[in-house]
């Protein structure tokens, strides 16, 4: 009964040329108003539009794991890519296959000069604030986006000495530990 | 609707934040581990975004990440070449400018560093003062300038350390045979088989059984014994050519191709009497022998492919009670890669064959 209701005020949306704006309120309490449009990269949210109808007047859709400082972000990146192709069913589930497969097929994309500039924040925790929400928001190309960067990070440190100082990792191994690892794979070895 | 996912998001939310609470503990602001605290199927995703030598050392950071990436360990870049190629033009860059070496060097820190001889990390214990003072590419270790690798196979190299410790395994065997029939019972003497692979080269395969064995003067001999599938009539020819060696000294397809060719000579006596033939069959650098007693191939029936049988015998020298390599397991390295005089060349070495530094057509796909 109610998903017919439904049905017609979407359908009624998409036939009205002026932009939609509907109001996430964000962890901390802050309400912030986006074009219904941009809100289609949030497959989350999208799903649960599509599945349950716009929010009546006054309603606001809350995102309980988003802080508003990081949510502005995620909607200004979902804003300046809304016009990208998104990717189809298809696609996806190569992505998926590209993911679990063999470490020799590599994902390679490039990264937008607007990425790149996007991405330039300056605490690591904002990087994975923006890749937690993007995980949580089920928006694929920002996630890849934060992957991405955050493995250019670490390629870039080289060393897992280096690794562990940039991120703050605390080497668990035991001296032993390290040297059985070295030897199984027949990098290390003690002369008698 | 709205109230249920509502109240729903805030459970979850309340349930993140508080494994948050456990996990974060009192004093974690400053030395918070952000990408910890991602959940492991983020950690594969960023992982795959990493090419093999970044995903191994991000492995090897800490036991989480060890357990996600633990794969690239095992990546072909980061053993051993395949083939160690002397000769060729690129022999020392091969060994020095690899994935292998350059993660090697990447692993050195206060306890581990690299040996350019044995391609390999050692303790710092294992080097004198000045030799750790060198560049990597330099360096050596305690054994000396004549420790290297020995390339058995495509996928066995020995170290001098690795080949005590195959005396020392030959050695236990012995002592096992030798114990009387009624505590291991009665069991024929049998060739112990240490290893076995195949590998292909395009269109050949080539399977290769290793037989060490400890002869009554203390020397340690390698038989190898090949099993060489390839299309017929294509042995030694353009573009049909392995990678591997026989021994540091002679590329294994012109030796076979030679040692086959031994039937035209007119001294009759299967290379035992004549110099030229002799020269065939024994390597003039490090004496290691190649015998192909019946030195035409078999044909299988199956896939039309020629077989050839054949084995090669060398001599790593003297190893037990021995604390440095000598000369002659020296002569069977194939890293460094051995210098080359013209007269021990023959005519049957693969220089030879192609007067400049071989550019060689290998079947290497």
């Amino acid at each position: 009964m109610a998903s017919k209701s439904q049905d017609t005020t979407v359908t009624g949306d998409t036939s009205k040329p002026e932009k939609k704006l509907i109001t996430l309120t964000s962890s901390d309490n802050v309400d912030i108003e986006v074009e219904r449009e941009v809100l289609q990269c949030f497959s989350l949210i999208k799903d649960m539009l599509d599945d349950l109808g716009d929010p009546e007047n006054g309603d606001t859709i809350p995102i309980a794991n988003v802080s508003a400082r990081v949510l502005k972000k995620v909607i200004e990146w979902c804003t300046h890519h809304r016009n990208d192709p998104r990717p189809s069913a298809d696609d996806k589930v190569e992505g998926r296959d590209e993911t679990t497969g063999p470490n020799t097929d590599r994902k390679k994309i490039e990264i937008s000069e607007w990425d790149q500039e996007f991405l330039k924040v300056d605490e690591q925790e904002m990087l994975f604030e923006i890749l937690l929400a993007a995980n949580y928001l089920d928006i694929k190309a920002l996630l890849d986006l934060c992957c991405m960067a955050v493995a250019n990070i670490v390629k870039a440190c080289v060393t897992p000495e280096k690794i562990r100082a940039k991120f703050g990792i605390e080497n668990d191994f035991t001296p032993e530990e390290e040297e059985q690892i070295r030897r199984e794979n027949e990098w290390a070895e003690q002369p008698e | 609707m709205y109230s249920l996912f509502k109240s729903l998001q805030t459970l979850i939310f309340a349930w993140r934040s508080s494994i948050r609470g456990i996990r974060g503990g009192g004093n974690e602001e400053s030395q918070r581990c952000f990408i910890l605290e991602l959940p492991t199927e983020l950690l594969y995703e960023i992982a795959s975004h990493l090419p093999p030598i970044s995903e191994a050392s991000l492995a090897l950071t800490c036991k989480r990440f060890y357990g996600v990436s633990r794969a690239a360990l095992h990546a072909d870049e980061l053993k051993f070449q395949r083939d160690f190629t002397p000769f060729t033009q690129h022999a020392i860059a091969m060994s020095f400018e690899n994935c292998r070496w350059q993660f090697l060097e990447m692993l050195e820190d206060r306890r581990w560093v690299a040996c350019s001889k044995c391609l390999k990390l050692h303790p710092r214990s294992a080097f004198s003062p000045e030799e750790l003072n060198r560049e990597p590419d330099s360096r050596f270790c305690r054994l000396g300038q004549l420790a290297g690798v020995v390339d058995l196979c495509p996928c066995k190299k020995l170290t001098f350390q690795g080949t005590l410790e195959l005396v020392e395994l030959l050695r236990a065997r012995e002592h096992l045979a030798a114990l009387p029939a009624c505590i291991v019972g009665n069991r024929p003497q049998e060739r112990y088989l240490w290893h076995s692979c195949t590998e292909r080269y395009g269109s050949t395969a080539l399977k290769i059984n290793i037989f060490p064995e400890l002869d009554n003067a203390g020397r340690l001999l390698v038989r190898t014994e090949y099993h060489l599938h390839m299309d017929s009539n294509k042995l030694g020819a353009k573009g049909y050519i392995t990678t591997r060696f026989g021994c540091p000294h002679r590329s294994l397809d012109f030796w076979l191709t030679n040692v086959c060719q031994i039937s035209n000579c007119q001294c009759h006596d299967l290379g035992r009497g004549c110099i030229w033939c002799a020269q065939t069959l024994t390597c003039s650098s490090c004496r290691s022998t190649l015998s192909c007693p019946k030195r035409s191939p078999f044909r299988c029936e199956h896939t039309d492919k020629a077989i050839f049988y054949f084995g090669t015998l060398r001599s790593l020298g003297k190893v037990a009670s021995v604390t440095a390599p000598g000369q002659e397991w020296a002569l069977q390295r194939a890293h460094p890669s051995p210098t080359f005089t013209s007269t021990h060349c023959n005519g049957l070495c693969p220089l030879r064959r192609t007067e400049e530094p071989p550019h060689w057509v290998f079947n290497d796909s």
